[in-house]
């Protein structure tokens, strides 16, 4: 009774999974489970899997070894049903440029054969929902990108489904179009879909009700941005600002062992700071003929906890 | 229903297409005109040349033989043999005639004589015509001042030739055919891979993979209005050709359908070959030329005779879908005959379509790596 009642909570279980390309393995044996309704995220940098996880549980790619089940159905036998209660919006826009916004939604309507009626609404629905409306006659290839994300969106929802893949929606996208499009994310996870996200935009993870970071293909973390900030840092984050940041920045990583790592967010510094009194800092600075700005404790930024995460799992990478 | 949306997707996509539209409406009618008044295998009006320096009666006759037949124009008299060369070398004549000074005289006192002809070889096709016509017109001289002496009978031997099918041996008319499967072969295999590699290359194909339509509803629905461009295609050269090139129809138009759908089988399974292993569209347009259209042009018997090949080339056009089709065009065209006659070759072409498609449909996946 109670393991039954668990499997429905689970939207998404990977087991294993591993994917090799030519001998290069692109996911390394990883396992995660995606809770029913949640906005999950896939969170690391170019190149670490997130795609190829994205796209094997999409049934694009084979599995070269594990298992995937989405609610319930495993992505090596019941490709048919899977294919029918997800969606997916692919990295790249995949939509057909030669058409307009409504061909399009017709067309995959059409294709996940939707009966007229249901498709005529849901066109209506996926054209008002992405601001469309009074542009679905004009070509898709005239649209600007924002709409073109949303229109890609639509089309992906055109069918309802359960369960909803995006492949970093926002890639290329200017801030105001991809808060825009978060703020649909979240309609979608409020109406009971269940969101699986890839991004390597940090302030867009913290939206999501779970990270998993990825990195060289292996999981290294999974917990909500709240958790990973409290347990994963236990140091104290100390913003530095100095008009000579990369002279402050270098003078710092030098004393590393005593102040603690260091990394620049764009112009500022921040430090993970393992000692006493931070006051120490700012007159090793100015004994350095730095001039400082300010020097802050902050909040730590899901950017510091993915630093923290990333540089020793490098270092062990590095030295093995 | 799947299929069906596929499809109109796609016809949409060709209808905004101007270069497609183009290339599917004017190719084929270009291309047709083209080979149809271009490449000709007659020859009339081949230029000679003559040094005569005989300047006799005798002489005058025979150089009147060549100027008397449409085959040969002469373009001029010349007064030395060097000037023969250097027409030849510049490529100005096809045939040189030398008639040397002894000529009249040699032929009177009944020793017999003999003229020279040097012939332009460059082009081997058109001189060995060339050669074939001078034959034919010194026989002709020879007859007349060879006559054996009426006291003297031999019995008569005479080929009485007729030619069928082609009594005039228009070229248009061996040649037209061709151009019909050259044509189906370019619209089933060049644009059916190009649209699907296309796909490819844009990352549509991403959105449809992940989509519950299946392989076999993505590609009927998305080679459907190829097929019916395809048949479009044939009506059009087969009434250009009918209309502009007199080409005789003797045979009956519902057979030529009949044969002309299993001809686009052979070239759509060709096509769909190529997309299943082509990752990009010049790539597959590089390799469906290679597959489809230069077959089709060479190895069919469209250019080359297949006889005259060599052994081990003549074994490959087994597996050349042209060559079964051009045999049937042929013969529904020029000798009204059908599937009585021409069922071997309705076999090899199934065989063919379906070793094809077999082959594109386990090359073909539906996902992507």
């Amino acid at each position: 009774m109670r393991n039954k009642s668990d499997s429905s909570d689970i939207a998404v279980s990977v087991r294993n999974m591993t994917k090799k390309f030519d001998g290069f393995t692109a996911v390394d044996n990883i396992s995660f489970d995606v809770r029913r309704g949640e906005i999950f995220g896939f969170l690391g940098p170019n190149g670490a899997g997130k795609s190829t996880t994205i796209r094997i549980l999409c049934g694009i790619i084979d599995i070269t070894s594990g298992e995937g089940l989405i609610d319930g159905h495993s992505i090596l036998k019941d490709q048919d049903k899977i294919k029918r209660i997800t969606g997916y919006m692919s990295q790249k826009f995949s939509l057909y440029e030669d058409l307009t916004p409504y061909e399009n939604l017709e067309f995959y309507g059409g294709v996940y054969g939707l009966d007229s009626r249901t498709r005529r609404s849901r066109i209506e629905w996926a054209l008002n929902m992405s601001d469309l409306a009074e542009r679905s006659d004009d070509l898709t290839s005239d649209l600007p990108v924002g709409y073109k994300q949303r229109l890609a969106l639509g089309a992906s929802l055109l069918h309802e489904p359960s369960i909803l893949f995006l492949d970093e929606p926002t890639a290329g996208v200017d801030p105001s179009s991809r808060r825009s499009f978060w703020d649909l994310i979240y309609r979608q996870a409020q109406s009971g879909v269940t969101v699986f996200v890839t991004t390597h935009y940090m302030d867009e993870a913290e939206h999501c009700d779970r990270i998993a970071f990825i990195d060289s293909g292996k999981l290294i973390r999974l917990d909500s941005p709240g958790t990973l900030k409290r347990a994963d840092l236990r140091e104290d984050i100390i913003e530095i600002m100095a008009d000579d940041w990369m002279k402050a920045f270098n003078a710092l990583r030098e004393k590393k062992e005593s102040f603690g790592e260091v990394s620049l967010f764009g112009t500022r510094i921040h430090l993970r700071f393992t000692g006493d009194d931070f006051g120490d800092i700012e007159s090793y600075l100015i004994g350095n003929n730095i001039h400082v700005e300010s020097i802050r404790p902050v909040p730590p930024s899901l950017e510091d906890v993915f630093v923290a995460l990333l540089n020793p799992y490098k270092n062990t990478e590095a030295s093995s | 229903m799947r299929y069906l949306a596929v499809m109109k997707r796609e016809a949409i996509t060709i209808a905004r297409d101007i270069r497609l539209l183009l290339i599917v409406v004017f190719f084929p009618l270009l291309l047709l005109i083209i080979y149809g008044y271009g490449v000709t295998f007659d020859i009339k009006g081949v230029p000679m040349a003559v040094y005569d320096q005989s300047n006799s009666l005798i002489s005058r006759e025979l150089i009147d033989c060549y100027d008397a037949s449409e085959y040969f124009k002469i373009t001029e008299f010349t007064h030395s043999r060097t000037r023969i060369d250097e027409l030849l070398i510049n490529d100005d004549i096809i045939i040189g005639l030398v008639i040397p000074p002894d000529f009249a005289r040699d032929i009177k006192s009944l020793k017999g004589g003999a003229v020279q002809v040097l012939v332009n070889g460059s082009d081997a096709n058109t001189a060995n015509v060339a050669l074939g016509y001078h034959a034919a017109v010194f026989a002709d001289f020879t007859g007349k001042y060879f006559k054996p002496p009426e006291s003297i009978t031999f019995p008569e031997v005479q080929a009485n030739t007729r030619i069928w099918f082609n009594p005039d041996l228009k070229s248009s008319n061996f040649i037209v055919p061709g151009i019909i499967a050259i044509i189906m072969m370019l619209m089933g295999a060049i644009l059916t891979s190009t649209a699907i590699v296309k796909e490819k290359e844009s990352g549509t194909i991403e959105q449809i993979v992940a989509s519950p339509v299946k392989s076999w509803e993505y590609i009927a629905g998305k080679i459907t209005p190829y097929i019916i461009i395809s048949l479009f295609d044939v009506i059009l050269v087969v009434t250009a050709a009918y209309f502009i090139f007199d080409v005789p129809i003797r045979g009956s138009l519902l057979q030529l359908g009949f044969f002309a759908l299993l001809f686009l089988a052979n070239a759509l399974g060709v096509g769909l070959f190529v997309s299943s292993i082509s990752k990009n569209v010049v790539g597959a347009q590089i390799m469906a030329v290679l597959l489809s259209l230069l077959p089709s042009i060479l190895l069919s018997g469209f250019v080359f005779p297949i006889s005259s090949m060599p052994r081990v080339i003549q074994a490959v056009t087994y597996l050349v879908p042209a060559r079964y089709f051009l045999e049937v065009l042929r013969g529904i065209f020029l000798k009204g005959i059908g599937v009585s006659v021409l069922w071997p070759q309705a076999l090899f072409l199934c065989a063919n379509a379906m070793l094809f498609l077999s082959l594109a449909s386990v090359k073909f996946k539906k996902t992507l790596d």
